[in-house]
């Protein structure tokens, strides 16, 4: 293909009955927004089949899948429990509950990610011989992050009440958390599937990116402690260029029956938004050539 | 990608082979037909082949660290189709392995992005390129029947709505409630196959598809199509097995090498091609000895 000549479909219709499609080639490489997301919401039912055929074929919904959803996050956090409170002394002021539900939401965010990165490349046989708006896997596997991340939620209900905390309709921010985190997951999902097609080991380098993100971000230590903390001394406040720093800081606040920093809820917003639109356009822009490199 | 840089010839197979002359047929101008349900206008596609043995990238990063460029291939799969299929009527595809065919078919479908050139397709496309799209063998045929109904384009209301002639048709029996991984390959393609010809496409293209189970099926597949050609349904088929695309086609467009070589009725191309074929055998005999 020539250099720069990227690819978009044109569709109108004719009559109300049937539809026409022109294919050629095309210089601007994003397609019609309105009918690729008409037609993504008409196949919807695909994306959330696919998702639950992932689930069961991984049996994730059966009773040990489940436990082991459960479990591995919850053991996971007794390490770092142990690593960054007891092993250091218990000079720092985060507590189990706080590591816990830290954990289970970064987890939430990075698994849509690993869970997205093959999207487009396992599903070869698929995007070789059907035309349908790509965007349709990654929905479908932010979406099976999302089904993966809600039992950890119960579980942290659990050790909400195990530990006594108090409960307060501030709480509720949580959901602003969960729905900014899923933006945050779909857009950096679609960033790193569409890496995954050109350079195939993208996945590879994906899981020691997250290690590190973790210990870069509050999730072991409070957002407070970054800011102001001997951590803080370092980063300073290049800390909010952290993409979940908003929303870990709006999590904490939220578990803690506190409402969230104005300062988490622009920067958590605006990091959220900007990796979906973003994310979701790059994909958008490149997935006709999918077809091509796979 | 920017560091990327062409060799100046294109891979071709066979080189120096003896070509097929193109026929008066093909050479004329493409007619706009009013009623046509797919028109190809100077299609074009090229394929890059990467010829690192694997696309990662450290391999980019170590490549350019050396400063040496990424080597890469250019496949012209198609070089300037033009034709057009009435609507209601079947088109076979011909030719020789690597003309190009299957290229043609998953440009037609929206798959492939043409390189140069433009195809307009009237009506919803339904493709039978490759059996069990989508399909999952740890899952039952009945999931898989759910899950390639909604690939292929359906709401899970009409797959619910068609199940039971999807199952019937495919004659699985008890099979249908057992994961795919316990079937004979010969069930996979009858389920499959099944899938795809109840989605009432207003096109259906088919890629090397109709091979599907033992001769009983076969026979019962050979009856639905001719059902799917008499409810008004546009196709476009591509065979290795001659006799089927002349029974089934009203038209047959042969391919060689990327290039249109001759249309026309089924019969009469479909001895051009044999004859060619036979001339080509000549030649290899002849380089032998």
């Amino acid at each position: 293909m020539p250099e720069g000549e990227t690819l978009s479909e044109s569709r109108s219709r004719t009559d109300a009955s049937v539809q026409r499609r022109v294919y050629k080639p095309h210089k601007a490489s994003i397609p019609n927004l309105r009918d690729y997301f008409s037609e993504l919401w008409h196949r919807r039912d695909f994306a959330l089949e696919l998702a639950h055929t992932n689930l069961r074929a991984t049996n994730t919904n059966t009773v040990l899948g489940q436990l082991w959803l459960v479990v591995n996050p919850l053991l996971l956090a007794g390490v770092y429990f142990l690593l960054v409170v007891v092993l250091s002394g218990g000079s720092a002021s985060h507590t189990f509950p706080d590591i816990a539900a830290g954990l289970f939401l970064f987890f939430y965010v990075t698994g849509a990610m690993q869970a997205c990165v093959n999207a487009v490349t396992n599903a070869g046989s698929l995007v070789l011989n059907m035309s349908f708006p790509k965007m349709l896997l990654i929905f479908s596997n932010v979406y099976v992050g999302l089904r993966r991340f809600l039992p950890t939620l119960l579980v942290y209900l659990v050790i909400h009440i195990a530990w006594g905390l108090p409960w307060s309709w501030n709480m509720l921010w949580m959901l602003v958390a969960i729905v900014l985190s899923t933006l945050l997951g779909l857009g950096l999902g679609a960033l790193v599937a569409t890496w995954q097609v050109y350079f195939r080991d993208t996945s590879q380098f994906l899981p020691y990116f997250i290690r590190i993100w973790l210990y870069a971000s509050p999730v072991l230590y409070s957002a407070e402690m970054f800011l102001e903390g001997p951590i803080g001394r370092h980063v300073g406040q290049w800390i909010q260029l952290n993409p979940v720093f908003g929303v870990l800081g709006i999590w904490h606040d939220a578990l803690a029956g506190h409402t969230p920093a104005v300062s988490y809820l622009v920067g958590g917003t605006i990091w959220a938004v900007l990796a979906a639109v973003v994310g979701t356009l790059y994909f958008i822009s490149r997935e006709r050539e999918f077809a091509v490199r796979l | 990608m920017s560091s990327l840089s062409a060799s100046d010839q294109s891979l071709e197979r066979d080189p120096g082979a003896p070509e097929p002359v193109a026929h008066e047929s093909v050479t004329g101008p493409t007619e706009h037909l009013d009623d046509a349900a797919v028109i190809v206008d100077d299609l074009y596609v090229t394929y890059r082949v990467n010829l690192e043995r694997k696309n990662s990238l450290k391999n980019a990063l170590v490549r350019k660290a050396r400063k040496e460029k990424v080597r890469y291939r250019e496949v012209n799969a198609l070089k300037g189709v033009s034709f057009e299929v009435p609507a209601g009527k079947c088109t076979g595809f011909i030719g020789a392995n690597g003309a190009g065919k299957s290229t043609l078919m998953r440009a037609v479908a929206g798959i492939l992005p043409p390189t140069k050139g433009q195809i307009e397709v009237r009506g919803k496309v339904s493709t039978l390129l490759a059996l069990g799209v989508g399909f999952n063998s740890a899952l039952t045929g009945r999931e898989n029947v759910m899950i390639g109904g909604l690939a292929a384009g359906l709401s899970r209301a009409e797959v619910n709505e068609k199940f039971e002639e999807i199952a019937d048709f495919a004659d699985l029996g008890d099979f249908i409630d057992m994961p795919m991984r316990t079937y004979s390959s010969g069930m996979f393609s009858r389920l499959a196959f099944s899938v795809a010809v109840f989605m009432e496409p207003d096109i259906l293209i088919i890629d090397e598809a109709l091979s599907a189970g033992d001769a009983q099926f076969k026979q019962r597949a050979g009856k639905k199509m001719e059902e799917l050609m008499n409810s008004a349904g546009t196709m476009l088929l591509v065979s290795h097995a001659l006799s089927t695309i002349q029974e089934l086609s009203d038209e047959v467009i042969w391919l060689h090498k990327g290039r249109l070589i001759k249309r026309g009725d089924p019969a009469e191309v479909c001895d051009a091609y044999l004859e060619f074929l036979k001339v080509g055998d000549e030649a290899i005999v002849m380089e032998d000895f």
